[in-house]
């Protein structure tokens, strides 16, 4: 469904991204993980389009999209849950929602808005409160609910696990583990390298710039090169 | 009844009662001058309050509108209606053709490319002296709709009234609407907007597209009121005043902008017997605004009033 293809990216001589391969399948729960600074948020800016690409290709769909415009992924099926969330916090719960409604016709509205209630509840409870008045673990729930609200065919997510609590971040990978396994193909990178990887289908390990391994989720945390540098055992 | 309506209601009570406060023909005066001032003002807070951009240029629209009208109705004989909106959609276009460029810019450097864009249409108007007559300005014909002539203060007023009440109405449901949405969202953040499927470039073109015409068409009907058109109505000066009045009456704020239109085109008058110092008092009293109430007047007394009920 996506597939990346020597895809490099640079911030002036800096180069972030050296050549990355990766693909997801359909249906597939997919995680990158990498420590700081290995150019995970590079990579998935430069998936979503807000990043230029200096080389390579992405092909979404059979479609190349290299350079297409954010919004036209988005149009595509492509979407995400940014870094830090990224709410509209001068924004209610509400109209953050039906703003990631915004490529969907308006009839739709209704029911993808319900979709993130019965998903979080809480969500209904605060309907009308200012995105920014959230605390962090809901504000992370508000981000997944606005990006499912484009009804996305593959949903990002850049660091999921950032700021959150050692138990929201259980509960908000378990969220992403319902989602796949409700059929929604999900690409997401991650610092927090264990529970990414216990959850995920396959997993790619980034390191300066480039995908150094690959294997299945099991297989990855195994690994013992994957032990020493990101579990710490 | 929504804050909408019922500030929409209250705007009309105000308009209609005004008349009978106002007693001479220079009350009328600034009662007009307030109004067209108030509608430029509601399309560039549409584009600086909703959509989070700057334009220290929109006199610059203004004064297009204004020298637009008066050139087709006093060179070429054309009907004043037909000219303001040929002029209006000539000045959209012109917007259009200057917006995709320029709004790919951000912060400083957008404030910097509206401010010459300002400046060079200013510079136009005051060096094309065959067409403006240059610095000595020119005169305008007089208004007509379909043969009827608006003479007087207080038929001018009702046609300006009827102008901001529609342009207030029209704003209103601009920013209730998924476009609204879209333009704060712009404004919270443009990176996140642009990943929720938000077409940023098209949104805020639009809107400055948008306000330029409502400075265009507020343009024209001053032109024919006021019945002389010098180009200091484009200057740089007038541009800085449209932002103030914005500022003044509060961001994100319809009817702030008509407030801070009201003040800042009363407060000078009001202060004219003060000679001297009415300057000095001027800038106080924004001064005084601005640090005991940085959102904004308007902004301000709602939420001082909204925090007591609770």
């Amino acid at each position: 469904m996506l597939d990346v293809r020597d895809l490099q990216s640079n911030y002036g001589r800096v180069k972030a991204l050296r050549g990355i391969d990766l693909y997801v399948e359909e249906g597939e729960l997919v995680a990158l993980v990498g420590a700081n600074g290995a150019g995970k948020s590079t990579l998935m800016r430069a998936i979503s389009g807000v990043q230029p690409v200096a080389g390579g290709a992405i092909t979404f769909d059979g479609q190349d999209i290299t350079g297409a415009s954010p919004d036209k992924r988005v149009k595509l099926g492509i979407s995400q849950v940014p870094e830090g969330r990224q709410v509209f916090a001068q924004m209610s719960v509400e109209d953050n929602l039906e703003l990631g409604g915004i490529t969907r016709p308006r009839a739709d509205t209704g029911a993808g808005i319900e979709h993130a209630f019965e998903l979080f509840p809480v969500l209904k409870e605060r309907r009308h409160q200012l995105a920014g008045t959230l605390s962090g673990g809901e504000q992370q729930m508000l981000a997944i609910g606005r990006a499912l609200m484009a009804r996305p065919k593959l949903l990002l997510l850049d660091e999921p696990s950032m700021g959150l609590s050692p138990l929201l971040v259980d509960q908000t990978f378990g969220t992403i583990k319902d989602l796949a396994k409700a059929g929604t193909t999900i690409f997401l990178v991650e610092q927090n390298a264990f529970v990414a990887l216990s959850i995920a289908d396959r997993g790619y390990v980034m390191e300066g710039g480039q995908t150094t391994i690959s294997g299945s989720g099991e297989e990855l945390l195994e690994d013992q090169r994957v032990k020493e540098a990101y579990l710490g055992i | 009844m929504t804050p909408r309506t019922g500030g929409m209601a209250l705007l009309t009570l105000v308009i209609l009662l005004l008349p009978l406060v106002m007693q001479n023909a220079f009350h009328y005066d600034i009662a007009i001058i307030t109004g067209l001032n108030a509608i430029v003002c509601i399309g560039l807070n549409l584009l600086i309050g909703y959509a989070g951009q700057i334009s220290l240029g929109h006199a610059g629209f203004f004064a297009l509108g204004a020298y637009v009208s008066a050139i087709l109705t006093d060179r070429w004989h054309w009907d004043p209606l037909a000219a303001m909106i040929i002029g209006a959609a000539v000045i959209g276009l012109l917007a259009f053709v200057i917006a995709r460029p320029i709004l790919k810019l951000k912060g400083h450097y957008l404030a910097m490319a509206t401010l010459g864009m300002g400046i060079i249409i200013s510079i136009v108007l005051n060096e094309e002296s065959d067409l403006t007559g240059g610095p000595d300005g020119m005169p305008v014909e007089a208004f007509h709709l379909f043969g009827w002539e608006p003479s007087g203060n207080l038929t001018w007023y009702w046609l300006v009234a009827g102008f901001l009440l529609f342009s207030v109405w029209m704003a209103l449901n601009l920013v209730h609407s998924p476009i609204g949405r879209a333009l704060r969202a712009v404004h919270g953040s443009e990176l996140a907007a642009s990943t929720m499927g938000v077409d940023t470039l098209r949104y805020k073109v639009m809107i400055f597209v948008i306000s330029a015409i409502l400075a265009s068409l507020a343009g024209s009907l001053f032109a024919h009121y006021s019945g002389f058109l010098t180009p200091s109505e484009g200057d740089f000066f007038r541009s800085i005043e449209f932002v103030t009045m914005v500022v003044l009456g509060g961001m994100a704020s319809i009817f702030g902008s008509v407030i801070g239109a009201a003040i800042l085109t009363i407060l000078p008058q009001a202060l004219a017997s003060l000679h001297d110092y009415e300057m000095l008092v001027f800038g106080g009293v924004l001064m005084g605004v601005m640090i005991f109430m940085p959102r904004g007047l308007l902004p301000t007394i709602t939420g001082f009033f909204t925090a007591r009920r609770k």
